[in-house]
């Protein structure tokens, strides 16, 4: 059931096969404030392998967006607070230096933010901007190499090359965010991270770019994670889901298990409060209370306050993130994970691909 | 009348509002380079011939895109913009010239929710005072402690308990689905005839949106207050409305029954919006239908319909006339050349 | 109780500000100037050595034991005199600085909410005051209608409005677009009421920071005024301390600079409140800080 790939070598031994592209290890991210620490990540596991296409789904205030910030190590050094472990191809993001990083960030991981178009400049035409872009990572570059390579990007995110020869503000925010998809593939990059970068579209618009990303994801082999509140999003564009909630882990599975037939409370409740499109009409009802101070968690459970499952255990000890087996028959008892007390990296038991990850007392959580 | 759909379900036989080819234009930029346009000057219309009707009690879904001109539409309804044509009228009552001659009359009949919560009440006031402002305004009660009571009434039947909790808290004080609820109970303090929502759930997390479209559901079954009801997310507007209406550039292009709107949708920019539109079950995977572009500035459109630059099915006949309505009945009307009858 | 929570609420916000007033230093130093210079207003009969009008038999002596800070070419004791016109420099800034407040909130108010032609006319009618020289403009009205106290108050408070009602304008053009504003029309508000009660209260604070930094200009207008021997000739200000010691400014240093130190602390005093005011209150400076 669960694939343990126990490699004892050191941490600089190439990439294997059977290990994910990126494994977060028990990742937790405070805000230092005036008044507290605001626990925005809160010891959070999770991997994605070669290939994956990820959505992390989470309201406002779950951490969502820190978490990839801090993937990326994108977060401000002064006022932050970030333990654990990112390990991205083998290379621990969090502390190697910042050469190392600065090379990783755009070429090996890059990102598309819901404002990414707001980062161009008004008063240089796109080619302009896009030739200094590609020159950042590829100082050498000739004019034609990269016009050669940017033309064939806008191809294939469906922008004309007449667009090159325009200024931003001429182009429409769809037009935009596709410049900000393509220039975030010019150098192929390993993993690419869509955060909330189709919300503030149209409907059409974000129809097509959805249909764009699931078309480069095919054709380039891309690993993605689309990070969003809209769970319709991931529906339809991913093949895994990861819940967050109040900056904890709340299930990770596939979409058409997680978002079919969720385990996790807090899931159901979500997908409760979407009226569906089509079908029947049926009373939507909505998750009732409010996120907790994130300064003070409650102890236990972060959504037992909310959880209208909620057991006494629940409100006492917070549950352990656990595998749960497909048929549905046998899934309370099964194999945890995490990370080991005294195991080096390279020994952390990872959830095999595909697993059904349940942080719920109702489903084995609760043998630590 | 024109376009004057009937809903075939039917909450009530008063009409209480109907909007007869309202315009709203807005004079263009000066531009310097006067492109295409002989004389006559530059138009943006945001609002170009809008007709429909409510009924008591009626909610009426208004989706389309950014820049579709609903937002507008909501604006002119409740009096916020001056339309510079057409009329609307509030019980047979022409609305323009009640805002001019009876202003408060006017504000009774007609209220509105915003987007945005977090920025409509006054941080400096609590939630007592902003709810007792409408009643002192309109005279309703005729004391001080008779408004508090008539306020902590409507608190508590909107889910707000207990009320006197919430009395004496600022706004920054409340959530965002909270805030959104004392909006809702301060425009139902005042009885309105229709009450426009624009966007009222846009800027809420998922999990309450559920809680304040249910209020309002509530709040127009027990007061058969009509709804118009804007905004971009198709499903949503689904599971609140009895009827749909799509606008395009400023005009409505299809409008009836809800589930008729959703299941059969006529119009090929419908088609095009519903078929985007992602659906949270990913068992219903749609292929979404390419059009080109987006949609453009409403800056003189026209001679045919506005949507044939990017339509994925035009004919000859779609470039040169706007096309006529077309009743597919049981009041499903549609805007364009390719449906037949 | 209910009552008991606002008033708490109201403590703790008035908490919150004295901490970001008084992490300032510069701004509780011009406190500590400000209370001073009012102290002394209100001491200066009992704190004084001589009266001020009393004429001496010992003429231009030097700051000694006597006479702290020498006397003037009558035998009046300067420091003395100093001390009563602290009443006099601060009436006329604060009253002259509350009238500008008034007209600028008042106009500029108008003009950025009502829009439209109404505000194209005052903007104009703004920008003509800008361009006035205002100091001369008010020479010429005390020179014409007398230079009695209240004249020169007045006459101050009157020319020095534009710079408010300029800021005042700025954002009411800004809070007339807020939702709330929007929304207290839809509720049935008057157009006066949404001024008084929503755009006013809102948009006030940086006009508050303003009005106190003109207080300090209007010290030092009217010690101008006086200095060119237009102040009110019956009572004794800083400003005429300094006109009156300029016959002896080589024989008697003492008479006018010490006056003219007094206008100089007074004025940094309150520019260190205005500037202190403007970092806390105008929303601007505020989200810099943070």
């Amino acid at each position: 059931m669960v694939a343990t790939q126990q490699t004892n070598e050191n941490n600089q031994c190439e990439e294997s096969g059977g290990r994910p592209l990126l494994e977060i290890l028990d990742l937790s991210v405070g805000y230092e404030t005036g008044s507290g620490l605001v626990r925005a990540v809160d010891h959070v596991d999770l991997s994605l392998y070669a290939g994956e296409s990820l959505g992390i789904v989470g309201e406002s205030g779950s951490g969502k967006s820190t978490l990839v910030m801090s993937v990326l190590r994108l977060l401000p050094l002064d006022k932050t607070v970030v333990t654990g472990t990112v390990l991205f191809n083998g290379v621990d993001i969090l502390r190697c230096p910042q050469q190392e990083m600065a090379r990783i960030r755009w070429k090996e991981i890059s990102i598309v933010f819901q404002k990414s178009m707001n980062s161009l400049s008004p008063v240089h035409k796109v080619w302009e901007q896009v030739e200094d872009i590609y020159r950042v990572h590829a100082p050498g570059a000739s004019k034609d190499e990269i016009r050669e390579r940017i033309l064939h990007l806008f191809n294939v995110v469906n922008l004309s090359p007449r667009v090159l020869e325009l200024y931003p503000h001429e182009l429409s925010g769809g037009m935009l965010q596709r410049v900000c998809i393509a220039l975030s593939l010019v150098h192929l990059p390993k993993l690419v991270i869509f955060d909330e970068a189709t919300t503030a579209l149209d409907v059409i618009t974000q129809g097509q770019i959805l249909d764009e990303v699931m078309r480069l994801e095919r054709e380039l082999k891309l690993t993605s994670i689309i990070v969003t509140h809209d769970i319709s999003v991931v529906a339809k564009t991913c093949k895994r889901v990861a819940v967050m909630y109040a900056g904890r882990l709340m299930e990770v599975g596939d979409v058409g298990t997680v978002l079919v037939e969720p385990l996790h409370p807090y899931t159901k409740g979500l997908i409760s409060s979407f009226p569906p499109l089509t079908g029947t009409r049926k009373k939507i009802t909505g998750i009732p209370g409010a996120l907790p101070d994130l300064k003070a968690p409650p102890p236990g459970c972060i959504f037992a306050p909310r959880c209208p499952e909620a057991l006494k255990v629940c409100k006492e000890k917070s549950p352990v993130p656990t595998v749960v087996s497909r048929d549905g028959e046998e899934h309370l008892k099964d194999v945890k994970f995490g990370p080991g007390e005294s195991a080096g990296l390279r020994n952390i038991q990872v959830p095999p691909i595909g697993a059904h990850v349940v942080a719920c007392h109702k489903y084995g959580g609760d043998d630590a | 009348m024109s376009g004057t759909g009937t809903s075939s379900r039917p909450t009530g036989h008063e009409e209480v509002l109907s909007a007869v080819e309202i315009q709203k234009w807005y004079p263009a930029r000066r531009q310097i380079l006067r492109l295409g346009h002989k004389d006559g000057g530059t138009f943006v219309k945001a609002v170009d011939g809008v007709n429909f009707s409510l009924r008591k009690g009626e909610i009426l879904g208004v989706i389309g895109e950014s820049g579709c001109g609903k937002s507008t539409m909501g604006k002119l309804l409740v009096g916020l913009e001056v339309p510079t044509g057409g009329k609307i009228y509030f019980q047979g009552q022409e609305a323009t010239s009640l805002l001019k001659g009876d202003a408060k009359a006017f504000r009774r009949k007609a209220q509105i929710v915003f987007q945005n919560p977090f920025d409509t009440f006054d941080p400096r006031h609590n939630i007592a005072s902003i709810l007792s402002t409408p009643l002192k305004i309109h005279g309703i009660g005729s004391s001080d402690s008779e408004r508090k009571e008539i306020c902590c009434q409507a608190l508590e039947q909107a889910g707000l308990r207990p009320a006197r909790e919430y009395l004496f808290r600022f706004p920054h004080e409340l959530s965002g689905g909270q805030l959104q609820r004392v909006s809702i109970v301060r425009a139902m303090l005042l009885k309105p005839l229709f009450l426009v929502a624009d966007e009222p759930v846009s800027m809420l997390d998922v999990s309450v949106r559920a809680d304040i479209l249910n209020a309002l559901l509530q709040l127009s079954e027990e007061s058969s207050t009509a709804i118009v009801f804007i905004s971009h997310d198709i499903s949503v507007t689904r599971y609140i409305s009895h009827r749909i209406a799509v606008m395009y550039l400023g005009r409505i292009v299809e409008i009836g029954d809800a589930d008729e709107i959703i299941s059969h949708p006529c119009h090929p920019y419908t088609r095009a919006l519903i078929s985007n539109f992602p659906s949270a079950d990913p068992r219903e995977a749609r292929e979404g239908i390419q059009i080109q572009g987006e949609p453009p500035t409403p800056v003189n459109p026209g001679p045919g319909c506005y949507f044939a630059p990017r339509c994925f099915m035009t004919s000859e006949e779609c470039l040169h006339s706007y096309p006529e309505e077309v009743d597919l009945g049981g009041g499903h009307l549609v805007w364009c050349h390719m449906v037949q009858r | 109780m209910d009552e008991n929570a606002a008033r708490a609420r109201f403590t703790r916000s008035l908490k919150e500000f004295w901490m970001a007033y008084s992490s300032q230093k510069q701004a509780v130093a011009g406190l500590l100037i400000l209370l001073l210079v009012v102290a002394v207003a209100f001491l200066a009969p009992y704190i004084s050595p001589y009266d001020p009008n009393y004429l001496g038999d010992t003429l231009m002596e030097a700051p000694g034991r006597q006479h702290l800070l020498g006397t003037d070419g009558m035998g009046r004791d300067v420091f003395s005199m100093i001390l009563h016109g602290t009443r006099v420099s601060l009436l006329v800034g604060v009253i002259s600085a509350l009238l500008s407040g008034m007209i600028g909130t008042l106009v500029g108010g108008i003009s950025g909410f009502f829009g439209g032609t109404v505000d194209a006319v005052i903007s104009e009618i703004i920008d003509i005051f800008l361009m006035l020289p205002t100091f001369f403009l008010i020479l010429i009205i005390v020179a014409m209608f007398g230079s009695s106290m209240l004249n020169v108050m007045i006459v101050i408070g009157l020319t020095s409005w534009p710079g408010n009602a300029r800021l005042m304008r700025a954002q009411a053009l800004s809070l007339r677009e807020r939702t709330f504003v929007i929304g207290a029309k839809v509720i049935g508000e008057s157009r006066g009421s949404i001024l008084f009660r929503y755009i006013i209260p809102n948009g006030i604070f940086p006009v508050i920071a303003n009005t106190t930094m003109q207080v300090a200009s209007a010290i030092l207008t009217e010690a101008g005024l006086s200095f060119l021997g237009l102040g009110d000739p019956n009572v004794v200000s800083w400003g005429r301390l300094i006109y009156d010691g300029r016959a002896y400014l080589t024989s008697a240093w003492w008479i006018s600079t010490f006056a003219g130190m007094a206008i100089v602390v007074t004025v940094m005093g309150f520019y260190l409140i205005g500037d202190g005011l403007n970092r806390v209150l105008n929303p601007k400076l505020r989200d810099e800080r943070q």
